[in-house]
């Protein structure tokens, strides 16, 4: 066990996952040379080689194509976008090619592809590079969408997707490639189907994924010093999206708050409140609360910015108002 | 070989793909039919160059033209790029110039050419002048010629009998293939 940076955990598991299976290779913008936009494939091509670890142009496309031909072909390629508002270029592919390939085929052929790539804002970088799409994606039959929130699982489930016959969106976040975490040594493995709560509560259920779940964490232990204990389910796997330890949570608590970085109508938040309903609703009592994001493209001033993404004192506000405290 | 349409030369994607086979010097021989319409558009109503295989020249790439309808001579320009792509490990574009006799797809009614232009086309069908001229060569007679047609065309109505009366899948197959390895939803 040794504590590290998301980054360097992330880090770790293309490192040995790159060791162990020679069919792994990783491809993207200035990932080799300038060793990645956020320094995530630091120190890859240097021990790979230039084959393995592939800078291509700024291209998202092709970058997207290559890493499915590749796939196709019996490779197992790691693509990286920048940023996921980049990918939007290379949506044909991930989409039309990447998730349905397979079923177009009959079953005659397989993607082990994952995309790897940031969301999230709050660093005034713009409309352009601060969104949080993952519902765009979980949206589709044919990828599966993961999003872990703490180094150790992003090391975990980094490996799983490498080692899955899928293709895997891997959502991480610009915020947290510098959050510290113990992350276990070598062959740790999350799988990519398994919700969990991450911190044990009785009043209240938080869900929460990726940046936003240190957002709900840290606000459990605020609403822990006005006496509110509150359950945090980690949404790290949205589609699948596994809503067993949500339920069993909300037979428990009855009050239910999603929070999400992207925006709220048809979000992931959306989709968890539909699910309760449809499983748990005589559970409940009171409605499922939902936060997210101002409806309106990220801005770049640092104090609209600031009230444009959800953050601690929301949930708080939020919790004591679905407990009737506020 | 990489084989597409003269409207898909107009897409990024395109553009993308020729410029990374030159930069990694990949083994491929881009291949461009092009029949003179994307859908019902005209080519020089779509793409500021006309000749593809031109495009090639962006990417300091090989680029040909042939006449499409000449099998041989696609045969022997084929036989030639692909065998720089092995031996060279270089791409090239090779762009097949022919035509598109029917509408793009049933529902097209096919009112954006003159039906003279088909025509004149259809004088100059590639397996006809094919057939033509190893006549010529005394390498097949009208018999022959006309037994193959017989044979193939017994072959495709096979094939659709064959999807005709083949029977329709399992309703619980709608789930199956989506992902590899196991029943994800």
């Amino acid at each position: 066990m040794a504590v590290l940076a998301m980054r360097d955990a992330l880090n770790q598991a293309l490192r040995e996952e790159m060791k162990r299976d020679e069919s792994v290779f990783l491809l993207g913008e200035d990932i080799g040379l300038y060793d990645g936009s956020f320094k995530v494939t630091r120190g890859l091509m240097k021990e790979f080689g230039e084959k393995r670890v592939l800078d291509t142009p700024i291209a998202e496309e092709i970058i997207i194509g290559t890493a499915i031909g590749a796939a196709m072909s019996g490779l197992r390629p790691v693509a990286e976008m920048m940023t996921v508002n980049f990918i939007m270029v290379a949506m044909d592919q991930v989409v039309n090619a990447a998730a349905h390939i397979r079923y177009m085929f009959g079953g005659g052929t397989k993607v082990p592809l994952v995309i790897r790539t940031p969301g999230g804002g709050g660093h005034q970088l713009g409309a352009q590079h601060s969104h949080s799409h993952e519902n765009w994606f979980a949206h589709v039959p044919g990828l599966k969408v993961v999003a872990p929130g703490t180094p150790a699982d992003a090391k975990g489930m980094l490996k799983s997707a490498i080692r899955d016959d899928n293709p895997v969106m891997f959502i991480e976040n610009e915020g947290t490639y510098a959050v510290k975490g113990d992350v276990p040594d070598g062959e740790h493995l999350v799988p990519l189907d398994k919700n969990e709560v991450k911190r044990p509560g009785e009043h209240i259920t938080i869900c929460a994924h990726s940046r936003m779940l240190i957002v709900a964490m840290d606000a459990a232990t605020e609403l822990e010093k006005e006496g509110i204990s509150a359950e945090v389910v980690d949404m790290r796997a949205l589609r699948p999206l596994d809503m067993a330890p949500v339920i069993e949570s909300v037979k428990k608590t009855s009050r239910l708050i999603t929070v999400e970085e992207g925006w709220r109508s048809y979000g992931v938040g959306s989709e968890i409140a539909s699910r309760v309903y449809e499983e748990a609703f005589d559970y409940l009592d009171a409605p499922v609360a939902r936060i997210a994001a101002a409806e309106v493209p990220a801005p770049y001033n640092k104090r609209l910015e600031k009230i444009a993404f959800p953050g601690k004192a929301d949930v708080i506000v939020t919790a004591r108002a679905l407990l009737g405290k506020n | 070989m990489s084989i597409f349409g003269d409207g898909a030369t107009n897409i990024g994607a395109f553009h993308e793909s020729l410029n990374v086979a030159k930069l990694w010097h990949l083994p491929i021989v881009f291949v461009c039919v092009n029949n003179l319409y994307g859908m019902g558009t005209a080519v020089n109503r779509a793409s500021a160059v006309t000749e593809i295989w031109k495009k090639a020249c962006a990417y300091d790439m090989t680029g040909e033209r042939v006449d499409g309808m000449d099998v041989l001579a696609v045969r022997r320009i084929t036989d030639q790029l692909v065998a720089q792509a092995r031996e060279k490990h270089e791409p090239s574009l090779l762009e097949c110039v022919t035509y598109r006799y029917r509408g793009h797809s049933m529902s097209d009614p096919d009112t954006y050419r003159g039906k003279d232009e088909i025509k004149e086309w259809q004088t100059r069908d590639a397996i006809l002048s094919l057939g033509e001229h190893l006549k010529k060569q005394k390498m097949i007679t009208d018999d022959e010629i006309q037994r193959l047609d017989e044979e193939v065309t017994a072959q495709v109505e096979d094939a659709v009998k064959f999807a005709e009366e083949s029977p329709d899948p399992d309703p619980k197959d709608l789930y199956r293939d989506v992902y590899a390895g196991e029943a994800a939803s």
